[in-house]
């Protein structure tokens, strides 16, 4: 458990945000109002990397994997294994077998489908090694057993790891997250408070 | 055929500048069709190569036009440097490629229009205009050039391979590279400013070779080793480029047109906006 009490930590639209709210173990969500800036907040944590302070911090955004060259799944697979001295090639490896994607891997990454990229989002996500995962929409652009599959690896996670989650379909992960924090607009201020209800 | 080496080694060194400038606007903006020629970074260097012909012509100071060009070009980019630094976080520049390449091509157009007048000014007095700088060329090379631009190749390959890793990162996507602890901020200034930097040496001391910034690393990623592999593009692939441009000079030197040597640079300049119209289109079609 981490309690967060910032005041004026930076301004979206122009309003002051305040956080006093509490990070437990398991599964967070972070809800509110469509617009309110709840993905600015997270672009906000992501450049100040100290806000959880020493937890170490894992992202998955909302933009589809959209490489500059016609690079190949492989391709980013083995830069990451490359450059990032911690991250679990064989973890995510298992990942990728387990939602059927070895197929596409001498596939361009371009011409992946929405749900096949967003899915290879996510298994790049957990091949790093964090204390806390912050999702935006994790869950965009799947349905069916891809749906489910991803949150029974988050719900499988979250008995080790700390996720913090935005996402608009909230009643798919209602029943399993163990914490709500609430992104509020008062006047000129937002805030960010722990919710009574999940 | 007759060969200069020294020329040969000042095309090779000013073909990988602009393949390395040309790459890093690339990856760091994220668009394909970011490139010196389309952010205002040619247009940046020819206004400085016009301060120092004006300085050349009311003051005569004691020194070469390209040498007052590159002192000029050094002092703009110092103040450009420290300008940059107070960016503020968050202003990362890829959501906003468009609109910075839209004013990058129109800052182009400015100095363009004002090259024209200031030439004007010059046929008019009777006076002679160094039209060189427009079209770039190696035919008036000093041999001491090749000193200064090899210490910058030695600088430029110890700071690619120290950074290949947040450049491979970066190549991935710019928010997915800032998800991994990448500071793109940091990043992008670094890099647009080399490529900046690499740009104006060759214009200041060889003239414009236009959107061949732009050309190279689509050109590279034609083949097959490097289409997959950003790591290769930016450590391997300017030598290559180096070689091609280096290839063009000696046609353009030994093949002359009624006795008129063809700048290189216009070749470059011919071919690099078909291209850039090419990718326009092609990037319309895949929006």
């Amino acid at each position: 458990m981490l309690k967060i009490s910032k005041q004026n930590i930076f301004k979206i639209n122009g309003n002051n945000v305040d956080c006093e709210f509490t990070l437990m173990p398991g599964i967070n969500l972070l809800t509110g109002s469509n617009g309110i800036g709840k993905t600015s907040f997270l672009r906000y944590i992501k450049g100040n990397s100290n806000f959880f302070g020493a937890m170490k911090l894992s992202f998955m955004d909302q933009f589809p994997l959209s490489p500059i060259n016609n690079i190949r799944v492989r391709d980013i697979i083995n830069i990451l294994k490359e450059e990032i001295f911690d991250f679990n090639g064989n973890l995510m490896d298992s990942y990728l077998k387990d939602f059927n994607l070895t197929g596409i891997l001498d596939r361009e990454v371009k011409l992946l489908s929405g749900g096949e990229n967003q899915l290879l989002k996510f298994a790049l996500l957990m091949g790093q090694n964090a204390d806390l995962y912050i999702l935006d929409e994790p869950l965009q652009y799947l349905d069916g057993k891809n749906l489910q599959m991803v949150i029974n690896k988050i719900v499988t996670t979250s008995q080790e790891k700390i996720f913090l989650i935005i996402e608009h379909r909230k009643e798919v992960l209602q029943e399993v997250a163990s914490h709500s924090i609430e992104m509020i607009k008062e006047h000129q201020d937002i805030s960010l408070r722990d919710s009574d209800g999940i | 055929m007759e060969f200069d080496f020294i020329r040969i080694l000042l095309a090779f060194f000013s073909g990988y500048f602009l393949s390395i400038s040309g790459s890093l606007s690339q990856l760091t903006t994220h668009n394909k069709i970011a490139s010196p020629s389309t952010l205002g970074f040619d247009g940046f260097a020819v206004l400085m190569v016009l301060l120092a012909q004006l300085i050349f012509l009311f003051i005569h100071p004691d020194l070469a036009l390209e040498t007052i060009s590159f002192i000029l070009f050094l002092f703009l980019f110092l103040l450009l440097f420290l300008k940059t630094k107070k960016i503020k976080k968050s202003n990362h520049v890829e959501n906003k490629m468009d609109k910075v390449i839209l004013l990058g091509i129109g800052f182009n157009l400015f100095i363009g229009a004002i090259f024209s007048i200031v030439q004007f000014l010059f046929m008019s007095m009777n006076m002679q205009f160094p039209s060189g700088i427009w079209f770039g060329s190696f035919r008036f090379f000093e041999q001491s050039t090749v000193v200064l631009f090899f210490v910058i190749f030695i600088i430029c390959q110890l700071d690619l391979f120290k950074h290949g890793k947040e450049l491979r990162l970066i190549s991935i996507g710019i928010e997915f590279a800032e998800g991994l602890g990448i500071n793109i901020l940091k990043v992008q200034r670094r890099f647009l400013l080399i490529s900046l930097f690499l740009t104006g040496l060759v214009i200041v001391y060889f003239g414009v070779f236009s959107f061949l910034g732009l050309i190279f690393p689509h050109l590279l990623r034609l083949i097959p080793s490097f289409k997959y592999n950003i790591k290769k593009e930016i450590i391997y692939g300017p030598y290559i480029t180096g070689v091609i441009l280096s290839g063009l000079d000696i046609l353009c030197y030994n093949f002359t047109f009624y006795g008129a040597e063809i700048p290189v640079g216009m070749v470059s300049s011919v071919l690099g906006s078909f291209l850039l119209i090419l990718l326009l289109v092609k990037k319309q079609k895949t929006a």
